[in-house]
């Protein structure tokens, strides 16, 4: 929560900063950066904070509009190993984010979109097991895997530098829709660096 | 289209706070059962008795008994109470006992008592049992009918409801002279 709030805040005041130098020199439709079509990103919030690989592609289809991808993967063994024993329900070890992105700003150097996405997301529950050993019951925690799609939407915001490499901050939300057990959301929060083509 | 930004902007950050604060998944590994009468207390003299006994392998009302030390890994459980001593004026006073003896279990005494039951030699019954000795006066114990495990974080947590024995509505109201 208070890493949300802190990137929140953070994404704000770059859009404002976005909003105040949408008419800069720079920022004109002749721009180079329009010609690249392709960006590969890695998200180094989610590989620092939470121990996830999180890699995107994304594909401009127009000066608008884009597509693109978000591989996550969670890789921590010390949060895995303490899932049984933490108070937290669920834990997501993979997301596969496809999105459409609509940037708000014509700059081609610094932008902010809103974004659609769905996320295919899955991972492990908990839930408690009632045993017994012959002569009484006892409970136990166990934990059991979990598969979902959410959809959801998103803000954010991209500054280009030397007209290839790219900082996209990303922060949105989205709702799982088909399985009970899984986290009733899931947050869609990254920063990424990456560089355009 | 400025507009229709910060219109979209504002319902998404919206729906951003409304997102955290609705969905923080938090998992309470706790099994909580009812089974009454397992509080005591009794006022004799000038002397309060506290006690709670309860089998580790405790009938609840299903078909099959629980099995509280191996549900909860915990040697032991706790329950809370509190006691109170009228005043010159009538007024009703947290009052902290000193003269307190557990003759099986413990206790922590800060403003109100922690009652700890510890499982015995036998692994068998969990035990307490507390004499509290009192000057005259007027006093009210007032006991929270809910024993919990103690120690459990790694494991499930116990809860089980209960009434006291002794007490109406868990309150008893008793002179010592």
């Amino acid at each position: 929560m208070k890493r949300i709030s802190c990137l929140l805040g953070l994404f704000l005041s770059l859009s404002a900063f976005a909003q105040s130098n949408v008419s800069s020199a720079t920022d004109t439709i002749t721009s180079p950066i329009f010609s690249k079509k392709n960006e590969i990103k890695v998200d180094v919030l989610n590989l620092i904070g939470n121990g996830r690989l999180g890699i995107s592609y994304e594909r401009f289809l127009n000066k608008d509009f884009s597509v693109g991808i978000t591989g996550l993967a969670f890789n921590k063994s010390n949060k895995k190993e303490d899932f049984l024993k933490d108070d937290t329900r669920t834990m997501i070890e993979y997301q596969v984010i496809p999105y459409v992105r609509y940037a708000m700003s014509k700059s081609a150097t610094n932008l902010y979109y809103l974004e659609a996405f769905s996320n295919i997301n899955g991972g492990q529950y908990k839930e408690l097991k009632t045993l017994n050993n012959g002569a009484a019951d006892y409970v136990v925690v166990t934990k059991k895997d979990y598969n979902d799609i959410a959809l959801g939407a998103a803000v954010g915001y991209k500054l280009y530098f030397k007209e290839s490499f790219v900082i996209d901050l990303t922060v949105g939300i989205g709702k799982n829709l088909f399985n009970s057990d899984s986290p009733s959301t899931v947050s869609r929060l990254g920063l990424n660096l990456g560089y355009r083509f | 289209m400025k507009k229709y930004i910060h219109y979209l902007t504002i319902a998404i950050i919206t729906l951003l706070f409304t997102g955290c604060t609705e969905s923080d998944d938090e998992f309470f590994a706790t099994k909580a059962v009812t089974v009454n009468n397992k509080i005591e207390v009794s006022a004799s003299g000038n002397v309060l008795n506290v006690s709670c006994n309860f089998d580790r392998i405790l009938n609840y009302g299903s078909d099959a008994p629980l099995d509280l030390f191996l549900t909860t890994t915990a040697r032991a459980f706790f329950f809370n109470y509190s006691m109170q001593k009228r005043n010159a004026s009538g007024t009703w006073e947290n009052y902290i006992p000193t003269t307190i003896t557990a003759t099986k279990g413990d206790n922590f005494v800060g403003s109100y008592i922690s009652g700890i039951q510890q499982l015995d030699a036998l692994d068998t019954t969990y035990e307490y049992n507390t004499d509290i000795t009192l000057s005259p006066g007027q006093y009210r114990v007032v006991v929270e009918p809910r024993i919990v495990s103690l120690d459990s974080q790694d494991v499930v947590t116990v809860i089980i409801n209960t009434t006291t024995v002794g007490a109406v509505n868990n309150i008893l109201e008793f002179t010592v002279n």
